[in-house]
């Protein structure tokens, strides 16, 4: 397999898989992290490009996302969705891999396949009345397996919350993306265009379901910044632990709450 | 720890990780009781906040009271109180733990008519419960807008006597209680501990009972 002899073989999915054991019980205390350092010494740099995003959200992104929202019909609408994650298909493959992680591979090939041709073009995501679901993968994720450590928390203008981890793993995400190099390579006139459409489509599509939910924690709470600093990590963990956020974690993890309200 | 033994604990860590799974599998036959009771308990109060508060056609004003009834019997807002300040609390004096836990109620109920105006025409499914040794978690999801249903967490803990009180809400996989009192320890880091969160809070309180956005945390 890959053109390597058996034993490095094995000996590369041994340590993959120790680094995995290893990410995934270190991660654990992360989950119900407690300790008030938050881990973010660029703060007031993250809280001003934070509020930047927000603005510049506020009157460009979620006005757009709202008009596609309300007046895209729905089936067109959740068809680009569907197209556009099976258009990742390339990232999501290539990052299993890398975690040597075979049996979700399987999956994402398995999707990809029947989508593009029994969901016409990914439209439809008919893999997933099947069982098989979207396997979210990307490079900051295998680091994460390999064992880079998440922190500190960065917010970069436009593109939003992330890490020193992430960050890297973003800029392979966009290189190793045969997409990519199409639309910048290739010498059909229409290639680059669609390109950035595609990205444009991404971008919008992926603040559909952030508007309401923003708005409402924006009403009810404290401190905005932290409350989404908290989302974010949180979700990240999950998705590097390939976890459902319906999954139940493990025994042990997570907070104790003592009742002791006079202590 | 022995060479063989060394090499062998990455597996023995696996192997650890699928016994405990099945442990937990495994339901215990005192903690399913208790499960069925918490499950019954999250059902009735989902039912009454979506059906007495949030359906009903009453003013904001009484839907707050029959909130503030509700909520108050079911969720351990002192201990919740206690929980969200965190380490701060042993040093707050009785009376400001007093002002506190009132504010505190009064936010947190704003807070949830808000979530749950939000989410005024669906259906919350209560689906089953798991425990630990401390508490037992109802496992329910609410219909989203389109997509996944939304899977939310209620936290249980029984107390002497048997009584059942809610000490948290896991929307997403994501703690209420934990990023609360993220927030509110960042707060207090930067506005001079409880009494700069409580004046924040006030500001909240108000702008929550107008239906208002609150006026932005102010920047150090």
């Amino acid at each position: 397999m890959l053109g390597l002899p058996s034993s490095v073989f094995r000996v590369l999915r041994r340590v993959t898989f120790g680094a995995l054991c290893a990410v995934s019980l270190a991660a654990t205390p992360a989950l119900a992290d407690l300790a008030d350092d938050a881990n973010d010494p660029a703060e007031p740099f993250n809280r001003a490009m934070f509020d930047f995003n927000m603005a510049l959200g506020r009157v460009a992104l979620a006005p757009v996302a709202r008009g596609y929202r309300d007046y895209t019909p729905d089936p067109l609408r959740i068809g680009i969705h569907n197209a556009l994650i099976n258009l990742r298909s390339p990232i999501d493959l290539l990052n299993t891999l890398l975690q040597g992680d075979f049996r979700r591979a399987g999956i994402v090939i398995k999707r990809f396949v029947v989508n593009s041709t029994a969901g016409i073009g990914g439209l439809i995501d008919a893999a997933a009345d099947t069982g098989d679901e979207r396997q979210k993968e990307d490079f900051g994720q295998t680091l994460a397996v390999w064992g880079v450590g998440g922190d500190p928390y960065v917010v970069w203008p436009l593109l939003g919350p992330s890490s020193p981890r992430d960050s890297v793993g973003g800029i392979v995400d966009v290189v190793s993306d045969p997409l990519f190099w199409i639309g910048m390579k290739s010498d059909w006139d229409m290639a680059e265009p669609l390109m950035w459409t595609r990205v444009g489509m991404t971008v919008i599509d992926n603040r559909v379901p952030l508007l309401d939910p923003l708005e409402e924690l924006e009403r009810t709470s404290v401190d905005f910044y932290v409350a989404v600093r908290d989302f974010v990590r949180q979700q990240r963990m999950l998705d590097i632990m390939n976890r459902k956020s319906s999954d139940r974690p493990s025994e042990g993890e997570g907070y104790r709450f003592n009742f002791s309200p006079q202590s | 720890m022995p060479t063989v033994l060394r090499h062998a604990f990455p597996w023995f860590k696996g192997a650890a990780c699928v016994l405990l799974l099945l442990l937990m599998s495994a339901p215990k036959p005192a903690a399913a009781e208790t499960g069925g009771r918490a499950v019954a308990f999250i059902t009735r109060l989902v039912d009454r906040a979506v059906n007495d508060v949030i359906g009903a056609n009453i003013p904001q004003q009484q839907k707050e009271e029959r909130f503030r009834q509700l909520f108050v019997k079911a969720a351990d807002i002192p201990g919740i109180a206690a929980f969200v300040i965190g380490r701060e609390w042993r040093t707050v004096t009785p009376n400001q733990k007093k002002a506190f836990v009132e504010l505190f109620e009064d936010v947190s109920i704003l807070t949830w008519i808000s979530h749950l105006n939000e989410y005024k025409d669906v259906k919350i499914q209560v689906s089953g419960s798991y425990a630990d040794k401390a508490d037992i978690f109802v496992e329910s999801a609410v219909a989203a807008r389109e997509g996944k249903p939304i899977p939310i967490v209620w936290r249980v803990q029984e107390r002497d006597g048997g009584t059942l009180k809610l000490i948290d809400v896991v929307i997403e996989a994501n703690s209420m209680l934990i990023n609360t009192r993220k927030q509110y320890a960042s707060v207090m880091k930067r506005d001079g501990g409880l009494d700069g969160l409580m004046a924040t809070l006030e500001r909240m309180r108000a702008d929550l009972h107008d239906g208002k956005k609150p006026a932005p945390v102010p920047q150090q």
